[in-house]
């Protein structure tokens, strides 16, 4: 007998050291629907979802899955349980064929005891065949196919487990838009099969796209759930953040005019990733880059920082020809870099607060090689305070803060090296509405004072919000520059999708 | 542990309420791997007291701190390269080798028994450096290189000796191995003024908390500016340095040049600092855990003797304690996440 809910959170509560995780949290999630779960960092959404996948146990209230209490120790037994989870970084194993990640711990066995390769590979045939993906060859290595489909071949093990709740946890982080559409579909396919999606995502239109009801998290607790076919977007921002929208958009404020090249660009390369990059960045300017997934303008970027350096082209600064072949020497000629990952590229998730701030200008607090432990105390104060950064004590390890403070404390080093070239590489991507609004006026109150920023942004609506120009990019090219007071957003999309590189002769 | 807050609260004691100090000294002793180990040894050897009351005696006592001092100084080496990220399986023989051609300058030459030591360490040292270069500009795993390195010493060690040691090194050395300073054995206060030294290079200066940045997250390493290349190459010239010194300081105590010296302090160099809160991952360890560490692996090794045990079971004993501290490393690094 099947009850209306498949899946019941009751008063669960997660308590963490310095944070109430969850608290209280009641909502129950219906059978066959897709139910979206929204919230900021910080929210409490990934705590939640690792309950439910077994990761975490919840430390009182219940969890009921078809109408029966379970307690769910570990993953293999939410498995058991249908419960299966596509992680927003895929687990799968790349040396090992498609069928053989389809099916990683179920394999079929002949009477020998040994895996029977044909039924292995006909079953992981039969499990792409119901998203409709019969075009993919199931012997190949997992490594040849694109992230998308790996993510395909992730629910698909997923269905292979015949699970019953299915949870998605912001699988378009890395997806084009056509991909995006693409994963859509096949998950309206699974849904109409009768799986349950539990889908987890920052992105408002995709969420309005794709769930029948949006549950809304803030610190912790249950805010409401609401049918998406009858809600505005405006209605569950506010929900999230708890203050109307009109408050933190567009904080681009009216500045001087940039006349003052302070970095200059000439035609840098590198071989079959980017090429002939000509840019300039005014003092005080913000610089926006637009493009998408592919356009290679990280690569450009941290190539300018040094990391790697370009094969060929000039590179200025303040008027100064200058060669940059590491990020120590990009430093030391007043830049800074905020990578696009933060995890992997940013901070050192075993060191302080205060280490991971003062790290890039130790040097400067040095005396005979022995750090002033005073001054970097106080340096590091100042900045935690300006940036607001919610930490118990500057000794916190910086692993146990949200991800918005994360990014404010990796941002604040370069404040304290007293960088006056930025390049921010997606500072905003996967953190609350709150701390992106603070890192927007961040930047704006940057530039104002005088520093001059480089913003790469895969939202358009932000680089619009707050840059003094757009570049877009495409496939390795700058195919065009927009003014963002009188550009739109068709406008860029369009140039970054067919947009042909501009010939630069100007200089 | 912590590196940056702990030392800046060092500000003048007043005289707070006793109470209040009492639990603050056990919180301090939770948190620390250190102190956590070394309450450990102290009922350990309360324990080996109970079956082998010899054990306890200022006699006994000084021949253990006295042997912990030469795995101190090679582990010391090993905790720099584990917190830079990377290993080095040499050191053992890089103690060897530098004991071996300090030996053959004393006897084959008119040099200062003295500067002969110093040579040895600087040879330690340059093969430190030679591992560090084939890690960081050849690009070669830490692991292939360093065994690799190690068995080619070891070869030079028996081609050179031919297997024999190197008999009659001049008495004028031999205090340093031999002689202590009241109860104190020499070596254990080298071992102390190094490993002090060392402590305060990592913890307080710039260059060890880059240290720290780069076992940490190599490539924010990079990011943040930090010479991570050069440093690897220095943590690899200091572990060879510091190898070579309990190699010369062997020499001097047993006053013969024995081409196996160092032979069995490779296990026990990963044992001790990982014991004392060293990640294999990188990024985290302590001077002062190590030191508890090797202290521990040394009451072992006497506690086999002094119990009449067949020293045959040292190495069964040792390996196992290296399991125990992995485990230890997997259980420490799974709470991290």
């Amino acid at each position: 007998m099947d009850t209306e809910n498949i899946l019941e959170f009751h008063h669960i509560c997660k308590r963490f050291p310095g944070i109430q995780a969850l608290d209280d949290v009641t909502f129950s999630i219906r059978r066959g629907e897709v139910h979206a779960l929204m919230g900021e960092n910080g929210a409490g959404k990934s705590t939640l979802m690792k309950i439910v996948s077994g990761l975490l146990q919840p430390d009182s209230g219940e969890l009921h899955i078809d109408g029966r209490n379970v307690e769910i120790r570990n993953a293999h037994q939410a498995l058991q349980l249908g419960i299966a989870m596509v992680p927003q970084e895929l687990n799968l194993v790349p040396e090992m064929s498609i069928a053989e990640n389809i099916l990683l711990g179920m394999e079929p066995r002949n009477g020998l005891g040994v895996v029977d390769r044909q039924k292995l590979s006909q079953r992981a045939f039969e499990t792409l065949s119901t998203l409709g993906l019969e075009s993919i060859n199931v012997s190949q290595r997992l490594a040849v196919l694109s992230i998308a489909e790996q993510q395909m071949v992730q629910i698909a093990r997923a269905l292979a487990f015949q699970c019953k709740v299915l949870i998605m946890d912001e699988p378009t982080a890395a997806l084009s838009n056509r991909e995006k559409l693409a994963l859509f579909e096949r998950l309206r396919l699974v849904n109409e099969g009768g799986t349950t999606i539990l889908y987890i995502s920052h992105r408002m239109e995709e969420v309005f796209e794709i769930a029948d009801r949006i549950t809304v998290l803030r610190d912790g607790k249950y805010i409401g759930t609401i049918e998406s076919a009858n809600a505005i977007q405006d209605q569950v921002v506010n929900m999230m953040i708890g203050r109307p929208l009109a408050e933190y958009l567009h904080v681009r404020k009216q500045r001087g005019a940039h006349t003052h090249p302070v970095l200059e660009v000439r035609g840098i390369t590198r071989d079959g990733i980017f090429r002939d990059i000509t840019f300039q960045l005014h003092k005080g300017e913000i610089l926006g880059f637009a493009g998408l997934v592919g356009a290679r303008r990280t690569e450009v970027l941290s190539s300018v920082f040094g990391f790697p350096p370009p094969d060929g082209g000039e590179v200025l600064i303040n008027g100064q020809s200058v060669q940059i072949h590491s990020p120590l020497s990009a430093i030391e000629h007043g830049m800074g870099y905020v990578h696009e990952e933060r995890k992997h590229f940013g901070i050192f998730p075993d060191l302080s607060v205060l280490a991971n701030i003062t790290i890039p200008f130790l040097r400067q607090l040095q005396q005979f090689t022995v750090v002033r432990q005073e001054q970097e105390v106080q340096v590091g104060e100042q900045l935690v305070s300006r940036l607001r950064v919610q930490t118990p004590s500057l000794s916190q390890q910086i692993a146990k803060l949200s991800g918005g403070n994360q990014q404010k404390v990796i941002l604040s080093r370069w404040l304290g090296s007293g960088a006056s070239i930025l390049i921010l590489d997606e500072p905003t991507r996967g953190i609350d509405i709150n701390a992106k609004a603070e890192i927007h006026a961040l930047i704006a109150e940057l530039a104002a004072e005088g520093k001059s920023i480089v913003l790469i942004s895969s939202e358009i609506q932000e680089l619009l919000a707050i840059c003094d120009r757009i570049l877009v990019m495409r496939e390795g090219a700058i195919v065009g520059e927009v003014d963002p007071k009188t550009a739109t957003q068709e406008e860029i999309l369009l140039l970054a999708m067919f947009g042909e590189a501009v010939d630069e002769t100007s200089h | 542990m912590n590196k940056s807050s702990a030392t800046v609260r060092s500000s003048p004691t007043n005289p707070a309420s006793s109470s209040n100090l009492l639990s603050r000294l056990l919180a301090t002793v939770m948190q620390s791997q250190a102190l956590m180990l070394l309450v450990f040894l102290i009922i350990l050897s309360i324990l080996i007291t109970l079956f082998a009351p010899r054990f306890i005696q200022v006699g006994n006592l000084a021949v253990i701190t006295r042997q912990t001092s030469f795995i101190s100084l090679v582990s010391l080496g090993q905790l720099l390269c584990l917190i830079a990220g990377v290993i080095d399986l040499s050191v053992g023989a890089t103690a060897g080798f530098a004991g071996i051609c300090a030996a053959i300058l004393m006897n084959a030459t008119t040099l200062n028994p003295y500067l002969a030591m110093a040579v040895g360490v600087l040879v330690g040292a340059t093969i430190g450096l030679i591992n560090g270069l084939l890690v960081t500009k050849a690009k070669l795993n830490p692991f292939i290189v360093t065994l690799s390195t190690s068995f080619v010493i070891s070869g030079l060690i028996l081609v050179v000796t031919g297997g024999w040691a190197i008999p009659n090194m001049p008495e004028t050395i031999q205090w340093l191995g031999k002689d202590s300073l009241g109860p104190v054995p020499i070596p254990t206060i080298i071992t102390l003024i190094v490993a002090g030294m060392l402590a305060f290079w990592l913890n307080r200066t710039y260059i060890g908390r880059h240290i720290f940045a780069i076992g940490g997250n190599k490539d924010a390493a990079l990011l943040v500016g930090i010479r991570v290349d050069r440093l690897i190459t220095l943590v690899y010239v200091l572990s060879g340095s510091l190898s070579a010194l309990a190699g010369v300081l062997m020499l001097a105590r047993l006053a013969s040049g024995q081409p196996t010296i160092g032979a069995t302090w490779l296990l026990p160099s990963f044992a001790a600092p990982i014991l004392g809160g060293a990640a294999l991952s990188g990024g985290a360890g302590s001077v002062l855990g190590t030191l508890v560490g090797a202290l521990l692996m040394s009451v072992i090794q006497n506690a086999i003797v002094m119990t009449g045990m067949s020293v045959y079971w040292e190495n069964v004993v040792i390996g196992l304690v290296l399991i125990a501290a992995i485990i230890l490393d997997r259980v420490r690094s799974a709470r991290r996440q």
